[in-house]
């Protein structure tokens, strides 16, 4: 019963608007997810656990998966928000597939839809509580994207999301270059990863 | 005047609940308490409740909420049973707690393990805590009272029990 200190009652009392959704709260959340672009494609690395306010609670979560046949989608933040967008975009998959004209669904165009969502759900003050990452590589063309829980979006050639940011894009924006190696990009996330493990109080030491 | 303002407080359960898998398929434990406040509401509450022959589910949480979740679950299973000709399986099931729960996470307050065997994976374990994460482990456990045995399932569980070792061990 500890853990219902962050929920507020009153918000039941609220009238009309109790039905719908209003701001929520995270409660099972993923930290960082880290990606780059290299000379073949995109690399990503997330780990796998699942905090429940400051305990870690889950230590096997997939917060990174492949989205159709071009992209990878990484989150952070609430769980439970990523497994509703990864039924989203199964959905938009779906559709995309039963058109069966050949063309499928690039990183790009996912990007564009997440960006959609978000900041739709953004304005309706019942955001989806993540930090997404997408990936992915479509005739040649490599694309990485990021939006934010509000719908901040823009892609870059290396992305990152919560501790991420402060602690693994110094070092990308250090080591980056065009054409890395896949080894070398490893090496780089692997690098990244480390610095997460020891200044980020909620990764754990498995990766995906 | 202590146990007035007490009585006032939503029923809710001061709760360890566990469910763990073994090489046949899963046993499910939890306490009995329902505690209001201080004062212990029922001290032989079911936590574990039926939603099919072959799928139980432990309740922690509100008690009210936990109780209407598994209601409409057990409801909805019924009718997907009939539909689809055969037992529903535990995934289906642990899916449409996750679906309520997720869809009403600003009015629900309750924790659940959703436990149980079909043909086609054997004995699964789902946790849905609050905010409607499914997430599919071995072993779970959940409630207030789950704190203290983080540690002990961290060093003693291992994969491949018999029932004897994962009632004996784990659940009693």
């Amino acid at each position: 019963m500890q853990f219902m200190a962050s929920k507020q009652p009153e918000n039941s009392l609220l009238g009309p608007e109790s039905d719908s959704q209003r701001t929520l709260y995270p409660y099972v959340t993923g930290t960082s997810v880290v990606a780059l672009k290299y000379k073949d494609g995109i690399l990503m690395a997330a780990d796998m656990g699942g905090s429940y306010g400051s305990t870690l609670r889950y230590k096997s979560v997939e917060r990174m998966k492949p989205i159709g046949k071009h992209s990878l989608l990484g989150a952070s933040g609430e769980i439970s928000d990523f497994q509703e967008i990864l039924r989203y975009l199964d959905e938009l998959i779906l559709y995309d597939n039963m058109w069966d004209d050949g063309n499928s669904l690039g990183p790009k165009e996912v990007h564009n839809y997440l960006t959609r969502v978000m900041y739709n759900r953004r304005n309706k003050f019942n955001p989806l509580w993540n930090s997404l990452v997408l990936g992915g590589v479509k005739n040649g063309q490599k694309y990485l994207g990021t939006v934010s829980m509000i719908g901040v979006n823009f892609e870059d050639n290396h992305v990152a999301t919560g501790f991420g940011n402060h602690l693994a894009r110094p070092i990308l924006r250090q080591e980056w270059h065009e054409n890395l190696s896949f080894e070398d990009g490893v090496r780089l996330l692997e690098k990244c990863m480390r610095v997460l493990l020891y200044r980020d109080r909620s990764a754990v030491n498995k990766l995906q | 005047m202590d146990l007035e303002m007490n009585l006032n407080a939503p029923h809710s359960m001061g709760t360890t609940i566990i469910g763990v898998t073994y090489n046949g398929g899963v046993v499910l434990g939890a306490d009995s308490r329902t505690s209001t406040g201080m004062y212990v509401a029922n001290r032989a509450s079911d936590k574990i409740t039926q939603l099919t022959d072959n799928v139980y589910v432990c309740r922690s949480g509100s008690a009210a909420d936990s109780q209407i979740v598994s209601d409409y679950v057990r409801y909805f299973l019924h009718q997907h049973t009939i539909q689809l000709g055969q037992s529903a399986t535990s995934k289906v099931a642990a899916n449409l707690i996750r679906l309520l729960s997720y869809n009403n996470k600003n009015m629900l307050e309750t924790g659940l393990i959703v436990g149980g065997w079909d043909k086609y994976e054997g004995g699964k374990i789902y946790a849905i805590p609050l905010g409607g994460t499914l997430i599919e482990q071995p072993f779970a456990i959940g409630g207030s009272g789950s704190s203290y045995l983080y540690g002990f399932f961290d060093q003693a569980w291992k994969e491949g029990m018999t029932k004897e070792e994962a009632e004996v061990r784990f659940v009693l």
